[in-house]
């Protein structure tokens, strides 16, 4: 077969690299001596080669050896290294994880058992009449000023909408931290 | 602790190096005297394809910082293998199959983030960017113009090959690897390789022709 130029392109690597046999390349030779546009390609190709091969060598920096040393030392130890990124990563999910662990552990608890806390009723003694403070206009009432007491020391004060149930023996439940129960005598 | 560790085994080595110089010894050999104890012989053997390496995978990835960085993971990688080694291989066949292997990674990453790829080829295309060269001074400064001008365009012309015809092109080309070679590298049929390295070649010839007329 006749080396034309679709050939010639096709087989060229065999061709510059030495890949034909010595029929053959002779026949890409007087292909080439003959086509100005293969020769050209050739020529082309070659030069472009030779830039290649002259190119500036690219040069590792002056630590190289040293960090490749250090990494070396770190296989040997066994120490398992990880890109931070990976290891950022990697403390999220564990983090995550635990989480979820955790939540797992406590929702059966929070779901069944009611978180509360049951004190001892505290006495609180609530003003008499004359010292409930009167509503104002600006204040929506009634409210009743009460304190608790131990013996003659106050131990809190504050005050608290009052919704007597019975004129006779009205209970005040104050809003807390705690519940607290408390019989207030109003005086009437 | 890691350093006495080290010292001890190099000094303990220091009388077997005596002996035998270690650069005398091909890579097998090298291999052999790693897997028997002196620990040196990996030395020589970085010493032997830093340089090679380094300028293999900065050529295939574009990105010169990256490249040291993957050539130290080769490294790495074969010194923590090196006990699988299949002597009856070529050393420099399996390294540089290890190097290209993390070369397309590298490349299959970028190519989910092409910033980064724009970024890396843009830093080190840019003549402004690079260090001072001592130049020729047979040459006149057209001459030297026109000689920096063609390495960069050259270059650029093997950055934009599709990456599998770069690999095969740059294995070629610079690093002078057999067909055979390139085919165990890359891990393709011998006429895979034939067949990129000839459209590698085509599309280098499409790209150059122009500056070199």
């Amino acid at each position: 077969m006749r080396c034309d130029c679709n050939r010639f392109l096709q087989e060229y690597s065999d061709y510059r690299d030495g890949a034909l046999s010595a029929d053959h390349e002779a026949e890409f030779r007087e292909h080439v001596a003959m086509c100005p546009c293969c020769d050209r390609y050739d020529r082309v190709l070659r030069a472009g080669s030779e830039l290649l091969a002259h190119l500036p060598s690219e040069h590792p920096a002056d630590d190289f050896m040293p960090r490749l040393q250090h990494r070396l030392y770190n296989v040997d130890e066994g120490l398992t290294e990880m890109p931070a990124h990976r290891f950022a990563g990697g403390a999220a999910l564990v983090g995550v994880a635990a989480v979820g662990l955790l939540a797992l552990f406590w929702l059966p608890f929070a779901a069944t058992v009611p978180f509360e806390m049951q004190l001892d009723p505290v006495a609180a003694f609530v003003l008499p009449a004359t010292e409930v403070d009167v509503p104002t206009l600006f204040r929506q009432g009634p409210f009743v000023d009460a304190s608790i007491r131990d013996g003659g020391r106050i131990l809190e004060a504050g005050a608290a909408i009052w919704k007597p149930r019975s004129h006779v023996h009205p209970t005040v439940i104050l809003e807390s931290d705690a519940w607290l129960k408390a019989s207030a005598s109003l005086g009437h | 602790m890691t350093g006495v560790r080290l010292e001890k085994a190099t000094r303990q080595s220091g009388a077997a190096d005596a002996r035998i110089d270690l650069k005398t010894l091909d890579d097998a050999a090298l291999v052999a005297e790693y897997l028997g104890g002196r620990r040196r012989a990996f030395h020589e053997l970085a010493d032997r394809y830093h340089l090679r390496l380094l300028n293999f995978i900065y050529r295939t990835i574009g990105d010169r910082d990256r490249a040291e960085d993957l050539v130290q993971e080769t490294f790495v990688r074969v010194y923590r293998h090196l006990h699988r080694f299949d002597p009856t291989k070529k050393f420099s066949t399996w390294i540089y199959t290890i190097a290209s292997n993390l070369a397309k990674n590298e490349l299959r990453n970028r190519s989910r983030n092409p910033m980064v790829l724009f970024q890396a080829i843009k830093k080190n295309w840019e003549a402004d960017h690079r260090p001072l060269q001592f130049e020729d001074n047979s040459y006149s400064p057209d001459d030297l113009f026109r000689k920096r001008h063609l390495r960069e365009q050259v270059e650029k012309a093997v950055a934009e090959l599709p990456e599998h015809h770069r690999v095969v092109f740059v294995l070629r080309e610079m690093e002078g690897k057999t067909y055979e070679e390139i085919s165990e590298i890359t891990g393709v049929t011998l006429g895979t390789v034939k067949s990129r390295l000839n459209r590698a070649r085509n599309k280098f010839a499409q790209i150059i022709g122009p500056m070199l007329d």
